[in-house]
């Protein structure tokens, strides 16, 4: 999502929630009234396609890409007898939903080739790589096109947190979520507690609630029930772990960190209560990759897909829209007419396109950026995280500057290699690193490794796979990110057609960034195309 | 040192810089090596960016026009680039325009981290966290 953390979450999760509860008590049709009373058009549900009704028989539609957004506009408006034709400029449909595995070839602009020697079976999701439980939109398609989902696992409690260089004891060390997890609440908690049991909250509680509110302090912070005190629980994890007979027996108890500590380390900052809306601690993944989601697609519409389709121009009239493009294989220009035009470029590569929209629409266009992302892959020749640290999947945040995480692969349990993100970083940082060759930022990315797991990490490494997405022809950044000014004027602008040209995309959307902000502009704009095309 | 005797040490360097002519105070080794970590993955080393991508800086009216413009650009960013606001140091980002304005096909003044810090003051604080998708 934006850089604005609240970004996508403007129209806000009460909303939603309202008019899940509605939904529930009343049916469908007081869910429509609900949200219509919101302001919002029933367009905008998200469970589903739009259910059209009539024909789109003797009429064309060309649409230019064929990542998601275009994916699916061509789906379903081929579904009402339109005729589609996408233009897709790369070889290959799914856009930005890409999986790098054994052979897969890429270039950054200005970058050097890179094939990647990941083994048979091992993958990594360079682009879209988690689902969550409410991008009902993605979920639909899954479903629909029987694509198989794992889980993901999007936060792990026996997963490290790392910072470096911070005052106090837990400097330069692996520190397991669960300790901090558990220390961080107890100690709060008694602090707390003892305020409300000494009567220093009496201005803000009733005794009922002081005594409620002592008894989940409690038991949520595991405190002593006789003094209030934390001194440690066996969910943060033994010295010596319990098991059979005496010994190890009852294992020996773990004592906490101290707060002080704790809190001079900022590991803290690694906790939330809940996660943000859109990252819940279990989320899914695809079996084999993301881009199944992308080929399940494709066996529906690949024969309306011209491939290395580069779009150069797209002039329109009154009366249709015609798109000019490059076939890059052979260097041949061609057109192709039709009644309208589903533009589902990204809005980075479309600036620099040659489409006769209105000013004011070319001018909206111009107002938004793009995300510097990237990441890098490194295959391990052994599992040392399973193995060594019992640590399965999620996510190791640090404070370093040059790679921000670890994310370990959620696929493959125990099987001898595997592939973990060994960057994943934003903005200025992807930046410096997008600047390195790869042979730098396989180094980079191994010696901040090495730090968290001595002795492992350089020693297991196989192979590496890098990719930043503000360097990629075609998308030129990872994804849209509005300024509130930006939302204000030039979005809505955008959502409107220019003449007989629709645009479509995660770009146009509250879900920036998600694979279901692309499906469902598609789902919105597709549905006004055909209105108003049926009129 | 205590925290105090920091903040006096770091108003003399201050001090020191600002009594600095302008003409010699910027290093161009140091915005070579600066450019190369934080811009050249776009503009490339040669300055001349990629067509239809990114822009060549090597004759750019931008890199060439008043300080102040250009400062602001790269402090906020803007479309496809970044902004640089919080992770470039003053002095650093210094050498790095300096070195821009003054190489390739360039011949522009010199900037300094005096003037990048008063445009730095005037631009509202917006949450740049990035966030992970
Ligand atoms: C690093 C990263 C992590 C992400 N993580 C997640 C995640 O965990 N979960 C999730 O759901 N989403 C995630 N996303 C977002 C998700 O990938 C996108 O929102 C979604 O894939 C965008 O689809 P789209 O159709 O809007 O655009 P794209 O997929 O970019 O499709 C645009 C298409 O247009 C084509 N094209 C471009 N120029 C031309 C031209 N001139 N002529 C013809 N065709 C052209 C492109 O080749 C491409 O196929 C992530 C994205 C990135 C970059
Ligand atoms: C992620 C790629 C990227 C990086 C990294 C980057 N830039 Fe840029 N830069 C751009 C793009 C894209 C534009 C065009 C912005 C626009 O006008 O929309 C631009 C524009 C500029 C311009 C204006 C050029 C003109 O004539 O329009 C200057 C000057 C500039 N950048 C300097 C820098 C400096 C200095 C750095 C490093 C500190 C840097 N850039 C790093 C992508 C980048």
């Amino acid at each position: 999502m934006g850089n604005f953390m609240f970004d996508g979450f403007g129209m806000g999760p009460t909303r939603r929630h309202f008019l899940e509860q509605i939904g529930r008590v009343a049916g469908t049709s007081m869910v429509m009234a609900g949200l219509n009373a919101f302001g919002i058009s029933t367009a905008s549900a998200t469970d589903a396609p739009p259910a059209l009704t009539g024909s789109g028989k003797g009429k064309r539609i060309i649409i230019l890409g064929a990542g998601h957004a275009g994916q699916t506009s061509a789906y379903e408006l081929s579904k009402l007898g339109y005729e589609c034709v996408v233009l897709e400029a790369r070889g290959f449909a799914g856009g930005r939903c890409q999986t790098a595995r054994k052979g897969t070839k890429v270039q950054e602009l200005g970058g050097e080739a890179q094939t990647c020697k990941f083994d048979e079976g091992q993958h990594l999701n360079f682009g879209p790589w988690r689902i969550p439980f409410h991008h009902r939109s993605t979920l639909h398609y899954t479903r629909e096109f029987g694509v198989p989902l794992e889980v993901m696992v999007n936060d792990n409690d026996a997963a490290y947190l790392y910072h470096e260089n911070v005052p106090g004891a837990l400097a330069n060390k692996p520190v397991r979520k669960l300790e901090l997890l558990a220390d961080m609440h107890g100690h709060t908690n008694e602090i707390v507690a003892k305020a409300a049991a000494g009567g220093r909250l009496d201005d803000q509680l009733g005794a009922d609630d002081r005594a409620l509110l002592l008894e989940y302090l409690v038991s949520e912070g595991y405190l002593s029930k006789s003094d209030l005190s934390y001194r440690g629980t066996e969910g943060r994890g033994f010295k010596v772990n319990p098991g059979a007979g005496l010994s190890p027996g009852a294992g020996i108890e773990s004592e906490p960190y101290a707060f002080s500590d704790i809190l001079k380390s900022q590991l803290w900052r690694a906790l939330q209560s809940v996660g943000p809306y859109d990252q819940q601690r279990t989320m899914f993944q695809p079996v084999g990759g993301m881009d199944q989601i992308a080929m399940a697609f494709q066996k529906r519409v690949g024969r309306m897909t011209r491939y290395f389709a580069e779009v150069e121009k797209v002039r329109q009239s009154e009366n249709g829209v015609e798109a000019f493009y490059v076939d890059t294989k052979t260097g041949q220009r061609a057109s192709v007419k039709g009644d309208y035009c589903i533009c589902a470029i990204p809005l980075s590569v479309v600036r620099g396109l040659d489409i006769n929209f209105s000013r004011p629409f070319a001018d909206a266009i111009g107002q938004v950026s793009y995300a510097l992302v990237g990441k890098i892959g490194l295959q391990m020749k052994r599992r040392f995280w399973e193995l060594d640290d019992h640590i399965y999947g999620g996510h190791i945040m640090t404070n370093f500057s040059d790679i921000n995480q670890i994310s370990l692969p959620s696929y493959g349990w125990q099987k001898e290699k595997g592939v973990l993100l060994g960057a994943y970083v934003f903005q200025a940082t992807a930046a410096q690193l997008s600047g390195q060759t790869l042979a730098e930022r396989l180094d980079t990315a191994l010696a901040a490794g090495e730090k968290v797991f001595p002795g492992r990490y350089r020693a297991s490494f196989d192979s590496g796979f890098s990719w930043f997405w503000h360097r990629a022809q075609y998308n030129l950044g990872g994804w849209a990110e509005w300024s509130p000014e930006g939302r204000k004027t030039a979005y809505p602008k955008l959502l409107e057609p220019d003449g007989r040209i629709y645009l479509a995309g995660e770009h146009l959307s509250h879900l920036t960034g998600w694979q279901a902000g692309a499906f469902e502009s598609a789902w919105q704009q597709i549905e006004k195309l055909h209105h108003r095309a049926s009129a | 040192m205590t925290v105090k005797k920091i903040g006096l040490g770091l108003l003399a360097l201050a001090a020191t810089i600002l009594m600095a002519p302008a003409a010699s105070a910027q290093d161009m080794y140091a915005g070579k090596v600066g450019f190369a970590k934080n811009c050249s993955a776009c503009h490339q080393l040669t300055g001349l960016g990629i067509k239809g991508a990114f822009p060549a800086l090597s004759g750019s009216p931008i890199a060439q026009g008043p300080e102040d413009v250009m400062i602001s650009l790269v402090l906020q960013g803007r479309g496809g680039m970044p902004s640089f606001k919080g992770a470039i140091p003053e002095q650093t980002l210094a050498d790095i325009l300096t070195y821009v304005r003054g190489s390739w096909a360039n011949h522009a003044s010199e900037v300094s981290p005096e003037q990048i810090m008063s445009i730095k003051q005037a631009l509202s604080e917006v949450d740049q966290r990035p966030k992970g998708n």
